[in-house]
């Protein structure tokens, strides 16, 4: 060690370095990424809220989707749509539908608990 | 300075930036020098340098102190550069316009035969083989222990003292 061969060599490479402004261009590009974590983050809130409402949705009880659906709107077009039904027919074909729709809506009522899920491919929860 | 639970420990508290800091000087010339003895070449030895900076700067959080940092940081280096070597298919050269300059610049500093000398050492130790080029390479640019060198390259002691013995003779029979 020492020889001239070594301090030739030293001397070679001792002033190898990384050009002047390295240390700030370095910074330039952690800003950078550090901007980009945050909207990475953020944007991870955001899926991570949508899937939580999803989620909360999917587990959310078919009868209280059901109450959802009975408003007074819903209420008035059924009335609606029952006056111009019993308008249109005579009260005899009116009188033997009757136990024909409500065995029909009986068997859809019970069913529906089972039937629902299926169709949705959802676990039922109450 | 910081020593390295020092810089752990900043880690722990989240204050990554204030450990890249304490990191960068260490271990700037470092990381630039072993990127360096693999890729001959400036430019991008100065880039994969950065990214190393980016991917520690990235998996601070993640390390949990059980292999030394300095050996994490070597390695993390390593796989940098070798995959930018893969990437580059590179034929790059010692004797790169920018490290011409370098020469000169020694040159202008010792007069003119040393930089014809410079030049030629040069070339010879482009020549050598590659492990023994970056052995040379690293053990020179800081006045690297063997240890150090060691740890850079991810060999034993022994080995880089052989591989420094040898390259030396080789350029000793060379000049």
């Amino acid at each position: 060690m020492n020889g001239p061969i070594d301090s030739k060599l030293s001397a070679l490479f001792r002033g190898l370095d990384t050009r002047p402004g390295f240390n700030e261009r370095l910074l330039d590009r952690l800003q950078q990424e550090v901007a980009a974590e945050a909207r990475r983050a953020e944007e991870a809130r955001r899926l991570e809220q949508l899937r939580h409402r999803v989620a909360r949705d999917e587990v959310r009880p078919w009868a209280q989707a059901l109450r959802q659906w009975v408003t007074l709107e819903s209420i008035g077009i059924a009335a609606l749509a029952a006056i111009i039904v019993s308008s249109a027919w005579s009260t005899d074909q009116i009188r033997e539908a009757i136990p024909v729709v409500f065995t029909a809506l009986g068997l859809a009522l019970a069913c529906a608990p089972v039937i629902v899920p299926i169709l949705r491919k959802r676990p039922w929860v109450p | 300075m910081l020593t390295e639970s020092g810089i752990l420990d900043l880690v722990r508290d989240n204050r990554r930036n204030e450990a890249m800091a304490v990191l960068l000087p260490i271990y700037r010339r470092r990381v630039f020098g072993l990127a360096y003895s693999y890729l001959r070449n400036r430019d991008a030895a100065e880039d994969v340098t950065q990214d190393v900076f980016i991917k520690i700067w990235r998996a601070l959080p993640s390390y949990d102190g059980r292999a030394s940092l300095s050996t994490w940081i070597y390695t993390i280096t390593r796989n940098a550069s070798l995959s930018a070597l893969r990437t580059r298919r590179s034929h790059a050269s010692l004797s790169d316009p920018d490290v011409m300059v370098e020469v000169d610049s020694i040159g202008a500093t010792s007069g003119a035969d040393a930089n014809i000398d410079a030049a030629s050492l040069l070339k010879m130790v482009d020549q050598l083989p590659e492990k023994q080029r970056q052995v040379v390479m690293l053990f020179y640019m800081q006045e690297q222990s063997h240890e150090e060198v060691a740890a850079m390259l991810a060999m034993p002691t022994g080995t880089v003292k052989t591989l420094l013995h040898r390259a030396r003779a080789r350029l000793g029979a060379l000049t």
